[in-house]
Formats: structure tokens, sequence, C-alpha cells
């Protein structure tokens, strides 16, 4: 087994643990937990001899309230990078984020790096927008940070317009990240 | 300004230092973990990053 899983500490037990949405079948007490067990597995089958819903059944509301969550945390983790983390309580991830994304993205408007358009003449102009636009805020906001304008003729323009892409796309990572951690797929 | 002064070799090391940032955090759990993989990443891209300017070197004459 990997040596990082035994280190946990307490504060980044809290960071690490998953978000769940599951609920618990607890023993009475004085009942052994196997009865509790047979006695869960009976009631549902009288449940669906009498017409109500099945377990699988009950269970789609649940999963439909996770996936919405866990797509309202990916747009948020689009808008504003370490947004979704934030909000289920990642503060590491989000700091991370919001650092690497807003300082490659900042630093690339800076440099005066181009910043790609929807309507693009080429289709490495339509990737440049999928790239810039996936940085969220800082493309709605990269006219203010440019105030003069592209200049690629430099070539420090030139980097800066793979600032821009590249802040884009650890920003998607993020938002993959959030996602899954919302769908409890990771921690 | 500052942005637009950077050498070469000074752009390459801030893309590479806040993009492994972003991949030691994502990629690790423990604080201790993610900062030594975020270095080693770092330490990544500097090493390829030379390794291949100077195998790309003959060819920029």
């Amino acid at each position: 087994m990997d040596k990082e899983f035994h280190e946990v500490t307490a504060q980044e037990a809290d960071e690490n643990r998953p978000v769940t949405m599951e609920v618990a079948t607890v023993a009475p007490a004085g009942q052994d937990a196997s009865e509790t067990a047979r006695m869960a597995a009976h009631s549902t089958a009288e449940g669906v001899a009498e017409g109500e819903p099945s377990s699988a059944e009950r269970g789609l509301p649940a999963r439909a309230a996770r996936s919405v969550l866990a797509l309202t945390v990916a747009l948020l983790a689009w808008l504003v990078p370490g947004l979704g983390h934030l909000v289920m309580r990642r503060w590491q991830r989000a700091l991370a984020f919001l650092v690497a994304v807003g300082g490659l993205a900042v630093s690339g408007l800076l440099m005066r790096g181009n910043v790609f358009h929807l309507h693009s003449q080429d289709p490495f102009g339509t990737l440049g927008f999928l790239a810039d636009a996936s940085s969220g805020v800082f493309y709605l906001l990269a006219h203010a940070f440019e105030k003069a304008g592209p200049d690629v003729a430099r070539a420090m323009g030139d980097y800066g317009t793979r600032f821009i892409a590249g802040a884009g796309i650890v920003n998607m990572l993020g938002v993959c990240d959030a996602y899954e951690v919302a769908r409890g797929r990771r921690h | 300004m500052f942005f637009g002064h950077l050498s070469h070799f000074s752009a390459m090391l801030l893309f590479a230092a806040l993009a492994s940032l972003a991949v030691g955090f994502l990629a690790r759990r423990t604080a201790a973990n993610r900062i030594r993989y975020a270095l080693w990443t770092f330490a990544l891209f500097l090493f390829v990053s030379i390794a291949i300017a100077w195998i790309l070197y003959p060819f920029s004459r």
C-alpha cells in the first residue's frame, strides 16, 4: 500500500473526507448487526410486495441530487478557479487552483498574449478559444487586464498566449477533479 | 513592466512553478506529499526543458 495513505493528519483528514449522501444503517443497542441486516432485507421485500418503491427506485432522487450537486460544483469551479473545491471545503486545493490558474492567466495577459474569441477563422483559433474560455472569470475579465491589447510580434507576447491557454487547461483539470469529488469518486 | 521584460528562462520557470503547484495538489492527498510532488514535477519541467533545448541546439543555426 502507498505510504502516503498512512500520513493523513486530523486537519488533512477533513480536507480529504469524501462527500457522501448515503443513509447509514445502524444497529440499535442490544441488537446484532446481522439481525439488523436481516430485518432490513425483510422490510425491503415487504415494501416491494405492497407496491412501495424498491430500494433502487428510492435511490434515484439521491443519485439525481448528487448529479445536480456535481454539475453545480463543476460550473462554480469553471467560473472561479478553486470555488468548486471551496464549496466542498477543500481549502488547500481551492487555494492552489486559484493561485495557479490566476497566476498563469494574469501573467499571460500582462505579457500581452493573444486571447482567442469564439468566431475564429481557423480550427486552431477555435481550439485556442476553448482553452482560453476554460479559465472562467479570467477570460471574461481579459480586457480589464490587457488594456493595450495583444502583442504577439514579441516572443513574450507569444509566451503570454501559451500562458493564457495553459491557465484554461489547468482549470479544466480542477473542474474535472471537483466534479469527481462531488460525485464521490475521488477524495 | 516586469512581465514584458522576462527572459525566456524566467518565463519557463514561472510557468513550471504554477503548473507544478496545480499538479502537486491534484495528485496527492497530504500536504507534505503535495509539496514533495510539486517540487518533483517542477524539477522534471526544468530537466526536460533543458534537455529538449540541448537536443534542438544543433538545428538552431
